[in-house]
């Protein structure tokens, strides 16, 4: 296996008011390719944080972030941009959706961004629209469909680029339980089918069954890591 | 992302918010109606001045006239004789497209059985096509010509059919036409009329025999009450008028024409044809100089053009700063829309949207802006133009005589190239009004954006 993401004594100091706070502090961590990764802590631990600077939406105040081989904490704001449309997918927990745009559109918006022909991006977001069981539901706007159906929609944008690592950000927080089984079962199948890395933060218990390595953080800093009950794509049969 | 894709997800944001989007499209539409009109109302008093000039006579036409022949020129200079050397000078100014003495006799004809008084203007037979003098009928006059003439279209009306009774007057029908007439002209003013206790006199002045070839339209100038004739021709008349008066000079019979033209010092009048309207007043400059009287109708023009040139720069004003509250109303509802989506635009970043991207998105966005309230305002602006110009909104527009009658000028117009102008115009100054808040768009903070609600 090999590594896919890269954090060397990563900082990120925030300044509130005359106070400064370490949001994470001195983490050093290496995360491998098709690995299911919890990032898990109470609220304030910093763990959003360290997923924002992985992510490449955040710098570091010192230290160094690897993908892959690329560093991406020296990256112009153009160079990440285009690096997310290549290797990133993002899952958020309120969905991040455009309002005004359909589920289709939706998931179609990060290809055009790569500037994909829109025949083949609407082809793509309707194969992976249909993986997520949202066959029915392209047309529909995302003030129309359940929560549990719009991060349905979100996960199929996450993945329509094909990324290498996708980060989610609390994507079950508004999700009752059951829903919440559902949504993992998706990503981790997905992620699965061409050998993602998944990154999730939370502080759902239901979630770190789900993962390979679950990693604690407090006050910015790693507490302990766990290896889940799950190895990498593991049949999974958390139910 | 393609350019397609930014042109219709522009569009699409700006249809979300249908009732902002249509108020600050009005708003360009005002401005730029406002440009428009204001330009237009100058344009038209432009185009006024140089038909209420036209009706002088020709702007591209200076006449010389030798006043002061002879004489000195304010600064000591001795004024040379306005001759062939001078008229030869005179070509070879800048901008002069050619030049004709001018010579003007009055003789009597007879066509048929009509008989009028005639004035006849010699031209060089070549410099007539440069005079712009318009032709209804026939050829203008050419090289060779000699006892040809080209007739103004009022002159039929001086004539008149002599054997009725003195006392009533018969007009020549107006069905007449001179071209197949047999045709002659005399010095004896009495010529071809006979009445009681008129005198003859000594030696009789022999008629001459003369040809119509043209006819000239309107030109509402000098050239529609005269016949044009070869220079050399009426040179040669001149002549014969002069020996004839001296024949019977003290004999107190017949009556004398009056003649104007040629003396032994060269010529009284010059026409001289410039190729360029603005070149117009400086070669009437050097020919003043020169120590001669000058005159063209775009002194007038100039005149007119500068007492109204204050009047229309205040309009350009009005209309600019119509434009510019147009452009920050862009602005204001880009920056609103910018608070409004700034969630929406760290998502975009976030699923890979390029800085280029977001700035272009929101810069389309001014410029359809722009376009829409450009065409709309060109819509609006013919509309009031042809409201303007229908209910004659005296601003201004004013009334002019023609041969034909009154003759209402415009109050408004506008031609293609402002509307042009104006619809390049509206989304360029709209994309300008964007930079500044495209480029706000695209430096939101990414975390910062996605926190906010």
């Amino acid at each position: 296996m090999s590594v896919i993401i890269t954090l060397n004594d990563v900082y990120r100091a925030y300044r509130m008011g005359p106070e400064r706070i370490m949001a994470v502090d001195g983490v050093s961590l290496e995360i491998e390719e098709g690995e299911i990764c919890c990032l898990k802590g109470p609220s304030g631990s910093g763990k959003s944080t360290l997923l924002h600077l992985m992510a490449g939406l955040d710098r570091p105040s010192k230290g160094s972030i690897y993908i892959g081989k690329t560093r991406i904490d020296k990256l112009s704001e153009n160079q990440l941009a285009v690096f997310r449309q290549r290797y990133v997918g993002f899952i958020f927990q309120s969905y991040y959706l455009i309002p005004t745009l359909t589920a289709l559109e939706n998931v179609a918006l990060p290809l055009t961004f790569c500037g994909i022909s829109k025949n083949k991006r609407i082809m793509k977001a309707k194969e992976l629209l249909e993986s997520v069981g949202l066959k029915d539901r392209m047309g529909h706007k995302p003030s129309q469909m359940s929560g549990g159906q719009q991060q349905r929609v979100s996960i199929a944008r996450s993945f329509v680029n094909s990324p290498k690592v996708v980060f989610a950000d609390e994507p079950t927080g508004n999700l009752d339980t059951a829903t919440t089984y559902e949504m993992m079962d998706l990503m981790t199948n997905l992620a699965k089918e061409s050998n993602q890395t998944l990154v999730i933060v939370t502080h759902d218990n239901e979630i770190s069954g789900y993962a390979s390595r679950i990693i604690n953080i407090r006050d910015g800093k790693i507490e302990k890591i766990q290896n889940g009950r799950k190895m990498h794509h593991e049949k999974i049969n958390a139910r | 992302m393609r350019l397609v894709d930014s042109l219709s997800l522009s569009i699409k944001n700006l249809w979300r918010r249908k009732l902002r989007t249509i108020l600050t499209v009005l708003g360009v539409a005002i401005g730029c109606c406002a440009i428009v009109i204001m330009l237009s109302l100058g344009i038209a008093m432009e185009r006024n001045f140089m038909a209420q000039v036209s009706q002088m006579g020709n702007i591209m036409q200076i006449q010389v006239y030798n006043y002061n022949q002879g004489g000195v020129t304010p600064d000591g200079k001795e004024i040379p004789p306005l001759d062939d050397n001078m008229i030869a000078r005179f070509e070879k100014m800048k901008g002069v497209q050619g030049a004709t003495p001018v010579m003007n006799i009055y003789v009597k004809m007879m066509a048929g059985k009509y008989v009028g008084y005639v004035s006849i203007l010699g031209i060089r037979a070549d410099m007539f096509s440069l005079l712009d003098i318009p032709l209804e009928e026939g050829r203008p006059l050419e090289d060779g010509d000699t006892n040809h003439m080209v007739i103004g279209q009022y002159v039929p009306q001086n004539f008149y059919n002599p054997k009725v009774s003195r006392y009533s007057w018969e007009p020549m029908p107006e069905d007449f036409n001179f071209m197949d007439e047999k045709l002659t002209i005399s010095w004896d003013m009495n010529y071809g009329e006979s009445y009681p206790g008129m005198t003859q006199p000594k030696v009789k002045a022999k008629p001459v025999k003369v040809q119509v070839v043209g006819k000239v339209g309107q030109s509402g100038s000098e050239y529609d009450w005269s016949i044009i004739m070869p220079f050399d021709t009426v040179k040669k008349y001149q002549k014969e008028i002069d020996k004839w008066n001296r024949q019977n000079s003290g004999s107190g019979g017949g009556m004398y024409p009056v003649s104007s033209g040629s003396t032994d010092q060269g010529y009284q009048q010059v026409i001289v044809k410039a190729d360029d309207i603005n070149e117009v007043v400086n070669i009437m400059d050097q020919i003043s100089e020169l120590g001669y009287g000058c005159y063209s109708p775009i002194q007038i023009l100039e005149d007119m053009q500068q007492q109204s040139a204050g009047l229309r720069q205040i309009l350009l004003g009005i209309g600019i700063m119509s434009f510019i509250i147009a452009a920050i109303g862009i602005a204001n509802t880009m920056f609103m829309s910018i608070y409004e989506r700034t969630r929406e635009i760290g998502i975009i970043k976030v699923i890979g949207a390029k800085l280029k991207d977001i700035k272009r998105i929101f810069l389309m966005e001014a410029w359809w802006i722009g376009l829409f309230g450009g065409l709309l305002g060109i819509g609006l602006s013919y509309l009031l133009s042809f409201l303007l110009n229908k209910f004659n909104v005296n601003l201004g527009s004013s009334t002019i005589w023609t041969p034909e009658g009154e003759m209402t000028l415009d109050s408004s117009y506008i031609p293609i190239w402002l509307s042009a102008v104006a619809l390049a115009f509206a989304p360029v100054a709209s994309l300008l009004a964007g930079i500044f808040p495209s480029r706000r768009a695209m430096k939101l903070n990414v975390m910062a954006a996605l926190r906010q609600d």
